[in-house]
Formats: C-alpha cells, sequence, structure tokens
C-alpha cells in the first residue's frame, strides 16, 4: 500500500471508532440542549438549558441519582470484598482446576437475565424482600461478582507472592500480610476491578426492574420509560446523566484498564 | 510460634485455599439456584400465585402450541438478530485489530481508551443515542439531506422499529465489538512482538497480514469471547424496547410480556420460555467452550 493510502487508511479509522464511541454522546449532548430541532436542521434553531435546569430540579430524576449512586457503589463494594479472596484463591492457591472453577464464575453472566429475573422476583416476593434496594444490590451481584473476580484473578496472575513470603518469614500474621503487603500492591487492580463493577451495576436494566418490584427506580428503568416518550429534550438530559458516571469511572481507572487488558483478559 | 508462620509461609499465602472461594461461590450459587429455581418450578405449576399447584409440563406444552402464533416467529428473529449482531461486531473488532495491530498506527493508547468509553456506555443511553440517530428524522437523515442525498424523511430508509430488527442489530454490534476488539488486542498483546516485525520483514501487508498473522493469534479467543456476546445479545432485553418493533419481539420481550400479562395464569409460560432460553444458551456456550478444549 502507498504512504497516502496508510494514511486514508488511518484517517478512517480514527473517524469510524470517533464515531463509534463519541459521536453518539454528542447527539445526546446536543439534543438535551435543543427545544426545537426538527428535519432538516442539523443544528437546533433554539437552545435552551431548562432539561439540565430540570434534572437538577425535578424530584424523580434526584433520587433515581441516589438511587443508582447508593445501589451501584454498594454493589461493587461488595463485589469487591467478595472477588479479594476468590481471586487469591483462584490465582495464587495452586488450586487444581483453577481454569475450570474460573470458568464456572462465567455461567451466571451466560443465564439470560430475563429468566432469573422473573425467578429471582417470585422468590423476593415470598420472602417479602420485593422492592427492597438490598434486593436489587443483591441481583445486581450476579452481573458484577462474576466479572470482578474474573478480572482480579486476570490482575493477580502477575502478582509476585513472594513479598507476603517475606513478610511472612519475618514474623507477619495474615492480617498484616493482606493489610500491609497485599492490599498496597494489589490496589491498583482492586480499583479497577471496582470500576468495573460499578459501571456493570450501572446499567443492569431488569436485574433493577424485577427484584425492585418497580420501586427501586434508578437512572436506566426511568431513561427506558422517558426514551419512549414525547420529550426528548428530557429524556436526552436524562440519557446525559445516566452516561457520565459510569464513564468517570471508567477514565479514572483507564490507564490501569489499558495495562490490565481488562476487560480481555480473563478471557484468554 | 515465628517458625510455624514462618513454614505456613513458605507453603501457602494467606486466604488463599479453596475455602476462600466460599462467599463468592455460595453468594452466586444461591442467586442463580434461586432464580432459576423458582423460575422452573413456577414453569411446572408448582409454585402458583393463586389456587392449588398443579404439577405438570402444561406451560411447556401450552408455550410450544403457540396459539398466538408468535413464539416460532419470535425465535427465527432472535436467533437472527444475535447471530448477525455478534457477526458483524466480530468482523468490526477484526477490522480494528488489524489496523492497531499495525506497527505504524499511533495513538493506540487513545483508541483503547475510547473503546473502553464505549463499554462503560450503559446500554438504555446507547440505544437511546442510536434512536435520536438513526429514525427517519434523525441526525444521520438530516446530515444526508445536507448533502444532498435526500430530500425528505420518509426517503431515509427504515432503520429502526423495523421488521428486520436492523436498528436492535446495529446496537448491539456497535456495543459488543469494542468489548471483541479489546479482548483481540489483549491477545496479541502477549504475542512476542518478534511476530509482527517478521510478517513485516517477509512482506505482509493489509490482508496478507490479517490472514496469516493476526488472525491465527487472536481467532481462537474471540471466538469464545464471540461465544459470550452470543449469550449476552440472545437475552438482552433494553435495546429490543428501544430500537425494536412491537412485531416480531425478542424471545426475551416475549417471555418478559407474557409475565407481566394480565392474565395470571400466563406466568408459567412465561417462566418456561425463560427456562428454555437459559437451557440453550448454556448448551450453546457449553458446547462452544468444550468443543475449543478438544482441538
Amino acid at each position: 500500500m502507498t504512504a497516502p493510502g496508510r494514511r486514508g487508511v488511518s484517517a478512517l479509522g480514527w473517524l469510524l471508532l470517533g464515531g463509534l464511541a463519541v459521536l453518539p454522546l454528542i447527539v445526546i449532548g446536543v439534543q438535551a440542549l435543543a427545544t426545537r430541532w426538527f428535519f432538516p436542521d442539523l443544528v437546533p434553531q433554539e437552545w435552551t438549558f431548562a432539561s439540565v435546569r430540570g434534572l437538577a430540579s425535578g424530584g424523580a430524576t434526584r433520587s433515581a441519582v441516589f438511587e443508582s449512586l447508593v445501589v451501584s457503589l454498594t454493589a461493587a463494594l461488595a463485589s469487591v470484598l467478595l472477588a479479594i479472596p476468590a481471586a487469591r484463591s483462584l490465582a495464587l492457591g495452586r488450586l487444581r482446576h483453577a481454569r475450570l472453577v474460573g470458568l464456572g464464575f462465567l455461567l451466571p453472566t451466560v443465564i439470560p437475565p430475563v429468566a432469573l429475573a422473573m425467578g429471582l422476583n417470585v422468590v423476593l416476593l415470598k420472602a417479602d424482600l420485593a422492592g427492597t434496594r438490598a434486593a436489587v444490590i443483591f441481583a445486581h451481584l450476579v452481573a458484577t461478582l462474576p466479572y470482578a473476580v474474573l478480572v482480579l484473578t486476570a490482575a493477580l496472575t502477575r502478582y509476585d507472592v513472594a513479598y507476603e513470603r517475606q513478610a511472612a518469614v519475618l514474623g507477619a500474621g495474615a492480617g498484616r500480610i493482606l493489610g500491609r503487603v497485599f492490599l498496597p500492591l494489589a490496589l491498583p487492580a482492586i480499583m479497577v476491578c471496582a470500576a468495573l463493577a460499578f459501571t456493570v451495576s450501572w446499567s443492569q436494566y431488569l436485574l433493577t426492574l424485577l427484584p425492585g418490584g418497580g420501586r427501586v427506580i434508578t437512572l436506566p428503568v426511568l431513561l427506558l420509560v422517558a426514551s419512549d416518550g414525547g420529550n426528548p429534550t428530557a429524556a436526552a438530559a436524562l440519557a446525559l446523566a445516566t452516561a457520565i458516571p459510569p464513564a468517570i469511572a471508567i477514565l479514572l481507572v483507564v490507564r490501569r484498564l489499558d495495562a490490565l487488558g481488562a476487560p480481555a483478559r480473563p478471557l484468554r | 510460634m515465628a517458625t510455624q508462620r514462618a513454614a505456613r509461609g513458605l507453603s501457602r499465602p494467606p486466604l488463599s485455599g479453596p475455602w476462600a472461594l466460599a462467599p463468592a461461590a455460595i453468594i452466586l450459587g444461591v442467586l442463580v439456584a434461586t432464580g432459576l429455581g423458582y423460575a422452573v418450578a413456577q414453569s411446572l405449576g408448582a409454585l402458583p400465585l393463586a389456587g392449588k399447584p398443579d404439577v405438570g409440563l402444561g406451560a411447556y406444552r401450552t408455550l410450544l402450541a403457540d396459539d398466538g402464533g408468535d413464539l416460532w416467529a419470535s425465535a427465527a428473529f432472535t436467533l437472527w438478530v444475535t447471530a448477525a449482531s455478534t457477526l458483524v461486531a466480530a468482523a468490526m473488532a477484526l477490522a480494528a485489530i488489524a489496523w492497531l495491530d499495525r506497527p505504524r498506527t499511533r495513538g493506540r493508547g487513545g483508541a483503547t481508551g475510547l473503546l473502553h468509553l464505549n463499554l462503560a456506555i450503559p446500554h438504555v443511553v446507547w440505544a437511546f443515542a442510536l434512536l435520536l440517530v438513526l429514525t427517519q428524522s434523525g441526525v444521520a437523515a438530516r446530515a444526508a439531506a445536507a448533502v444532498g442525498l435526500l430530500d425528505s424523511p420518509s426517503d431515509f430508509p427504515v432503520l429502526v422499529r423495523d421488521g428486520y430488527g436492523i436498528g436492535i442489530v446495529l446496537h448491539y454490534a456497535t456495543k459488543e465489538a469494542p468489548f471483541l476488539a479489546l479482548v483481540g488486542m489483549a491477545i496479541s498483546r502477549a504475542q512476542p512482538r518478534e511476530l509482527g516485525v517478521i510478517a513485516q520483514t517477509l512482506g505482509a501487508t493489509g490482508l496478507r497480514r490479517l490472514r496469516l498473522v493476526t488472525l491465527p493469534v487472536v481467532g481462537p479467543g474471540l471466538a469464545v469471547a464471540s461465544a459470550l456476546v452470543f449469550a449476552f445479545v440472545f437475552g438482552a432485553y433494553e435495546a429490543p424496547v428501544v430500537l425494536g418493533a412491537s412485531s416480531p419481539r425478542l424471545l426475551s420481550v416475549l417471555s418478559l410480556d407474557l409475565f407481566n400479562a394480565s392474565d395470571l395464569t400466563r406466568r408459567p409460560e412465561a417462566m418456561a420460555l425463560g427456562v428454555v432460553m437459559a437451557v440453550f444458551v448454556v448448551a450453546l456456550v457449553g458446547a462452544a467452550a468444550f468443543s475449543r478444549r478438544q482441538r
């Protein structure tokens, strides 16, 4: 291929990539600030900040933001706390069949969420727990925990356990080893794991709606209803509010993510 | 005491025994077992919402008899949407890998950053964005009108809420391609750098490079990841609600519609459909994983 040809491929690649990752977000952003935006105008005729102000003052949106944050932060924290021992066991414990067990953790992610969510809805109704925040957080673990375990396991395969041996030889107990050696060394990987678990939980729809019995209203639940309605400006503002927190979570760890190759490494 | 500890330290690091798997495994096991278990029980009529239990395969019979005429159309539609989404996503991912893997491509970090960013965007948001872009009076149609390709919205092809599920396929293809691309990139980056250099020295470029170097390296891992994408799209719900037509419906939508039907006697059918879907997709992914282990 000639040099201009190569440059053409590069330009096309960047254009497609940018189009895929950024363009839809720009469209949402413009729509959120547009009052009258009809065919064939490429740019809105009138701009407004009412929708964004509406987000901040609207009771439904504010409580959905709060609900989403509480649910996803808790689910992320729980996933990390549960994933740490599991990942240590899979990566450092020299288990027999560690690979097979690791693949077993993928099983919950393969089962259609509809099937799980309907079943959980019935269980939770019988246990009188449907519609509680705790029920939704537990249900989210079906999606977040497998992912957290696999990402952390992959990260820990590069972890040098010799530091822990050193500490043990010097007389440190399990608690000190975990707190003073493991935690500082593995903290970057743990943060990546937490950020991924947060984003996975944040985007859950069915596993929020059915266990929540329609009473735990997170942003995706609200947005799915709004996306069908007659007010694209308000829906777009809601979509922005739904997109920004997980984007921030990922951008905070994106360097580490890249070094880790997550989410790809567990699938190797 | 200290020597004991030292001896233990040399044998196994703390919190890494098989029992350390227990908390995560038990919680996931309980969630999956109760969720699926209750779905199975209700599909068999064992736990009715009202009245006495009447255990049997009645719900499965009613479901498969397909009086509404929806089931088989939905099943075919689901398989088409799922297969098309997976294939298009895999093809896009391969193209991205082939491009980003070239020795000359710059800004690889920025590119993977964009891919990660796409992954972080919730499906509902993505579906809504595509709706704004792809409707007949949407942004794509306006861009086409601006360059004089069409005069009125009706000249623009129907890409959302269409009978073929094109909008849904576009959604999952664009949302899953970055995931597959990242999987492939991670695999290819784990290979020795010399591989690419040798290929270049021997004069491989473009498609030959893709066919002879990239594909053999990333192909197997990409196949497994594609199986996971297939499973995900097969059970997905959000995009079809936003971008799909009311008929044909994807199986997941049909199942939830039965679940939410005002006629509560249809609930066992909803559960039966969910169970059938779960069995099908687990068997499929299991077979894919197993056949790969054999090779």
